[in-house]
């Protein structure tokens, strides 16, 4: 397979996972977008050096997570301080999902969903994010989290069963 | 999960995925920056050589100079000998107090040592390095005029003191030698002016013997000249020294 037919293969398969734990994260279209494309363009530029023996999707899910550290670390010294304050737990990379959520709960109200992972642990509403929102499967999940694909769907339909629970 | 939540979470879902026109458009934006031919510049193999090569000469430059500064093997006539010099040029600004500037002097007096001693065992010319201890014995004589007026560390001074005495008698010996070969050159002559004056036949060679003469004379001239500049400068910054001792 030639390195573009590779490419475009590659492309397809993660655009909407990388697009999704991006917007999920910056609630924010236009800068989803733009933070989408700087990512794939540094994908694009170093696809040759990639190391065939790692996962890809965990790769490309490093290169996204720094992109995103950098973006907010660049960005911080030109908000104001209401902005700061109230994008704090945004800035903060551990609490990605927690602002997610708020954003979620805040614009999308009717789906129910914050309502729904409320009553989850973090780790539990991380793994049903992670697999039910962003469509990443198992496996994916596993590399993420260091643990094995059986662990992760266990620990996943547990959190689905808990969430029927407080319907 | 009941279908109901099934469904929240699929629309949700939706709602987070890109848009199918973002989509195409940055696919037809990152094929058509794969299409673009690399610069040459760019490619990843030149830009290691490049880092590589300028570390090593960073690194080469670096050990150069520090090889250059501490070396006794770097002398007069040596490539490495214009760095060492400049170095040397610019640590002598650094040195602000009479004491700092007498201290980098009698550093440089034991480098320049150092070199003649290098160059003594080469069997090369050592006449350019002795000048220039002149010259720093000089300035050093200088810096301890103007430091007998301050406070000094007494360590310091004495360092000093013999440094300069040394460098008199060093001077009196080259005076000493220089005298005696002044004489040697005169006896010389004065033999060869016998001996042309004894064969007087041929008028010929008379005549290119007295050129050889003039040329004799006007060497011994310059060396009678030469030598009395040099008993002057000395006997008279001797002087200056004895008197400013005696003003003390």
């Amino acid at each position: 397979m030639s390195k573009k037919a590779a490419f475009e293969k590659f492309y397809l398969e993660h655009i909407d996972k990388v697009y999704r734990f991006v917007f999920f994260r910056c609630q924010d279209k236009a800068q989803a977008e733009d933070l989408v494309s700087e990512i794939f363009i540094k994908v694009l530029n170093h696809f040759d050096e990639y190391d065939e023996t790692l996962s890809k999707t965990s790769w490309l899910m490093t290169i996204t997570k720094n992109h995103l550290a950098n973006y907010w670390r660049d960005r911080k010294p030109t908000q104001s301080i209401d902005a700061t304050l109230e994008n704090e737990d945004m800035d903060n990379e551990q609490q990605w999902l927690k602002h997610g959520l708020k954003a979620l709960k805040k614009g999308e109200s009717k789906y129910q969903i914050s309502e729904l992972l409320a009553h989850l642990s973090q780790n539990d509403q991380e793994l049903v994010t992670m697999h039910y929102l962003f469509g990443y499967n198992y496996a994916e999940i596993g590399e993420f989290v260091g643990m094995t694909e059986t662990a992760v769907k266990v620990a996943t339909h547990r959190a689905i069963k808990e969430m029927r629970k407080n319907i | 999960m009941n279908l109901h939540q099934r469904y929240n979470l699929l629309r949700a879902k939706w709602a987070l995925a890109p848009s199918r026109q973002f989509k195409i458009a940055l696919l037809r934006k990152l094929t058509a920056r794969m299409n673009q031919p690399v610069a040459w510049y760019q490619v990843s193999w030149v830009r290691f050589s490049y880092t590589v090569v300028s570390g090593i000469l960073i690194v080469a430059s670096v050990s150069a100079s520090a090889y250059a500064y501490t070396s006794p093997k770097v002398v007069v006539g040596t490539p490495l000998y214009t760095i060492k010099q400049g170095l040397e040029k610019i640590e002598e600004k650094t040195k602000v107090t009479p004491e700092q500037k007498a201290q980098f002097l009698l550093k440089t007096i034991q480098r320049r040592e150092a070199e003649k001693e290098t160059l003594e065992r080469d069997n090369k010319d050592i006449e350019a390095v002795e000048n220039q201890i002149e010259s720093v014995a000089r300035k050093l004589h200088q810096v301890s005029d103007s430091m007998a007026s301050t406070t000094v560390k007494s360590d310091l001074q004495h360092e000093v003191v013999n440094r300069l005495e040394k460098q008199e008698k060093h001077w009196a010996n080259r005076q000493e030698k220089l005298m005696l070969h002044q004489k040697e050159v005169e006896d010389k002559f004065k033999e060869e002016s016998d001996k042309i004056s004894s064969s007087s036949t041929v008028k010929q060679t008379d005549s290119n013997e007295s050129e050889d003469r003039s040329a004799v004379e006007t060497k011994n001239n310059k060396l009678k000249i030469e030598r009395e500049s040099n008993t002057s400068d000395y006997i008279k910054s001797d002087s200056e020294r004895t008197q400013d001792e005696n003003d003390d």
